[in-house]
C-alpha cells in the first residue's frame, strides 16, 4: 500500500459520497454541492494515479484536472445562476417529490 | 419499506426508505468494482509522459503541463476558454447597461476594513499574477492559475463597495472574448503559415504561448469575477427586467 493507491482509494470514497449527494439530495443546491464533490473525487484520482514513482508524473492528467477545475467552477456557476432564476420563478428549490 | 404491487395505487412513488437502500447498494457495488480497477492499475505503464519528454523541447516551454495544456493538447484549452464564454454570456444579465466598464461609488455602504486591506493586497497580487503567468513556462503555474487570483482580488474588491463594474459594457465584452478570439485568431493564422491549426513553429512557440496565456488570464479573470458577482447582486439579473425590456 503506497499513498499514491491510498489517494486513489479515497479519490473514489470521495467520489460515491458526491453520488449519493446527487441522488438522494432533495433541495438543488445540496444537489449542485454534491457534484462538486463528485468532482473533487475524479480530480483527486486521476492525480493520484499519474504519479508513477518519485519523480515520474505523467503531465497529461494534470493538465486534465487544470481545465476540469476551471469547467467545474463555471458550471457550477451557471447551476447556480439557474437555481437563483428557478427560485425567483417558483415559490420553491425543493423536488416536488412529496406530493 | 416496499409497498405491495397495487394496480390501482395512485399515492406517491415516493419511498425514501427504498430509495436510500437502492442507491447505496448502487454506490456500494460501483465503489466495489472502481477500487477493484485501482488494483489491478498497472503502475508501471508510463501512459504518454515518455512522448512528452521526448517532444518538450519542440514546445517552447520546458514545463510539461504547461506544453501539455497550450501546445500538444491546445484544443482542449480553446475549447475551455470556449465553454468559459458561453458560460459567461448564459449568465449575464438580460439588459445591457450603458456606462464605463469600473465605476467608483460616491454614496452607499464602504466597508473600510477591506478597503484598507485592499489597498496593501491589491498591487501585491497583480505583480505575483504577473510572476505566476510568466513562470508557467518552467515552472507550475500559467493562465488559470493568475486568471484565478486576479478574479479573487476583484472580488475583494467589489466587497469593499466602492467599485461597481458593468459586466455589460463594451470593453467588458472585449475583455471577455479577447482570450478565445486572440486563441482563433493565433490558431488561423498558423493555419495559413504553418499549414496546420495550433501547429506552432518550432522557434516562436514559447512566445506564441506567452502571449496566448496573457490575454486568457485577463479574460478568465474578467469572466470569474463577473460569474461571481452576477451570483451575489440579484438586481443585476432579474429575470423579471429581461421580460420587461423585451416586451
Amino acid at each position: 500500500m503506497n499513498s499514491a493507491l491510498l489517494y486513489s482509494i479515497t479519490g473514489i470514497g470521495v467520489f460515491a459520497i458526491g453520488l449519493l449527494g446527487v441522488v438522494l439530495a432533495s433541495h438543488i443546491m445540496r444537489k449542485v454541492l454534491a457534484l462538486n464533490v463528485m468532482g473533487v473525487g475524479i480530480f483527486m484520482l486521476l492525480i493520484a494515479l499519474a504519479k508513477h514513482s518519485e519523480s515520474l508524473v505523467d503531465p497529461v492528467p494534470h493538465a486534465m484536472v487544470l481545465t476540469g477545475i476551471v469547467i467545474g467552477a463555471a458550471g457550477t456557476a451557471l447551476a447556480l445562476n439557474l437555481m437563483v432564476r428557478l427560485h425567483k420563478m417558483s415559490d420553491s428549490t425543493q423536488e416536488k417529490a412529496k406530493r | 419499506m416496499f409497498n405491495k404491487i397495487d394496480l390501482d395505487y395512485n399515492g406517491s412513488a415516493w419511498d425514501s426508505a427504498a430509495s436510500r437502500l437502492v442507491a447505496g447498494l448502487s454506490v456500494a457495488g460501483l465503489l466495489f468494482f472502481l477500487v477493484l480497477m485501482v488494483f489491478k492499475h498497472d503502475v508501471h505503464n508510463t501512459g504518454i509522459r515518455l512522448y512528452v519528454d521526448d517532444n518538450i523541447d519542440l514546445s517552447g516551454v520546458s514545463n510539461p503541463v504547461t506544453a501539455v495544456l497550450l501546445n500538444f493538447r491546445a484544443y482542449d484549452t480553446l475549447l475551455e476558454l470556449a465553454v468559459l464564454l458561453i458560460v459567461v454570456i448564459a449568465t449575464l444579465p438580460g439588459h445591457n447597461q450603458q456606462g464605463p466598464l469600473v465605476k467608483r461609488m460616491v454614496q452607499g455602504e464602504h466597508n473600510l476594513v477591506i478597503l484598507a486591506l485592499q489597498r496593501g493586497i491589491a498591487p501585491s497580487v497583480l505583480m505575483f499574477a504577473g510572476y505566476l503567468l510568466w513562470a508557467g513556462a518552467s515552472q507550475p503555474g500559467g493562465a488559470f492559475q493568475a486568471g484565478a487570483l486576479l478574479a479573487g482580488t476583484c472580488v475583494l474588491m467589489l466587497q469593499t463597495g466602492t467599485y461597481r463594474i458593468n459586466y455589460t459594457s463594451i470593453m467588458a465584452r472585449q475583455l471577455l472574448a479577447l482570450g478565445l478570439v486572440f486563441f482563433v485568431a493565433v490558431g488561423l493564422a498558423l493555419i495559413f503559415f504553418e499549414g496546420n491549426l495550433l501547429n506552432y513553429p518550432a522557434d516562436h512557440g514559447g512566445l506564441l504561448i506567452l502571449l496566448i496565456e496573457g490575454c486568457a488570464t485577463v479574460s478568465i479573470a474578467v469572466t470569474l469575477s463577473s460569474l461571481y458577482s452576477n451570483l451575489v447582486d440579484p438586481s443585476f439579473s432579474d429575470p423579471t427586467d429581461t421580460y420587461r425590456q423585451g416586451s
